[in-house]
């Protein structure tokens, strides 16, 4: 084992300023029972983000999606998902608030943690601007790289 | 049923999930006199019959059974889940959480050893440890198997590499690396 001592100077990744909502979610009011409007909302706020590279579909997240689909239209619904629907975002209803969970992947050139923290801020700040009461926003950095 | 209020317990007391544990057995003494249990009991039956029928059907019913597209989408994705590793926490506060991959990890701490000149890197893993306290970050040991230009003095070299890498994870990922564990298994020629 060897301890870490004198770290060299590094050229600093980029840092996110948190800034607020912008354009095609600024303003937006959703209604909690349009559930696709609500989780195109999410998607638009963390996409918007500078230095996100994509969203990371999970197991959990493809089942939920799965399941969302066979209640809305049956094993049909199931059978035409594509990948591309198996998205990083996953909500869920508690005690009046909406709890959120994202899962991500950020560029090279941006520091992932601070990604994070910045797309977990505008997350919050987006959904009180919707008219939406904000619960735990977890966000999980699962890969880096290019675009 | 009618459930207390405390998630998942019975008005009686008992947890609802030590009932659905032995559902298909006789009701003990308790259950027989609480009408508590009793109505979770007959509650539970019925929906562990819906769920037998649901299993039976999954794979009997051709209406049933995902298409092969939905099955390759769910291994893609499961396969993908695998190599990610646990995902360690690096900060919660008030709004959340924000956790990081391991690949993650190791996909940063192989970049901070390719921009060190004459260093290869190789096979890296790390070793999560759970933190000291629930708010505490997760405790990580990297180690990281490497080659080395042959023109270079290897413990110098090591020594860079052990400190781009600590630099790189602080900045990249907020995280300090316990230990950062480094392998030279060979030397090249350039």
């Amino acid at each position: 084992m060897s301890d870490v001592h004198d770290t060299p100077p590094l050229e600093d990744p980029t840092v996110v300023e948190p800034e607020g909502p912008e354009s095609a979610v600024s303003g937006q009011v959703i209604d909690l029972a349009d559930r696709p409007a609500l989780m195109a909302f999410l998607r638009d706020v963390v996409l918007q983000t500078e230095g996100v590279a994509r969203l990371e579909p999970t197991i959990a997240g493809t089942l939920a999606s799965i399941g969302a689909a066979v209640s809305s239209a049956g094993t049909e619904g199931a059978a035409v998902l594509s990948p591309r629907r198996f998205d990083g975002i996953t909500v869920q209803h508690v005690g009046g608030s909406l709890e959120v969970t994202v899962d991500l992947a950020t560029r090279w050139d941006f520091a992932a943690v601070e990604v994070a923290r910045v797309v977990q801020g505008r997350l919050h700040e987006a959904l009180v601007e919707a008219g939406l009461t904000p619960g735990v926003i977890d966000i999980s950095v699962l890969a880096v790289g290019p675009d | 049923m009618a459930l207390g209020h405390e998630q998942g317990r019975i008005e009686c007391g008992r947890e609802i999930d030590d009932l659905w544990e032995h559902i298909d057995l006789a009701p003990d003494a308790h259950e027989q006199d609480c009408p508590f249990c009793l109505a979770a009991r007959t509650s539970l039956t019925e929906l562990a019959q819906v769920t037998a029928d649901l299993r039976s059907d999954a794979v009997t019913v051709d209406a049933m059974v995902p298409s092969g597209s939905v099955k390759n989408a769910i291994m893609r994705v499961a396969r993908a889940e695998v190599r990610r590793g646990q995902r360690l926490a690096v900060v919660a506060d008030g709004l959340g959480s924000v956790r990081i991959s391991e690949q993650t990890v190791s996909a940063v701490v192989r970049f901070a050893c390719d921009g060190v000149a004459g260093v290869r890197a190789r096979r890296c893993t790390v070793a999560v440890s759970p933190p000291s306290a629930d708010d505490a970050p997760s405790r990580v040991d990297v180690s990281l198997r490497m080659t080395v230009e042959s023109s270079l003095s290897i413990p110098a070299v090591t020594d860079t590499v052990r400190a781009r890498i600590d630099a790189v994870l602080d900045a990249q990922i907020g995280l300090r690396p316990r230990r950062i564990d480094l392998v030279v298994e060979d030397v090249y020629d350039v």
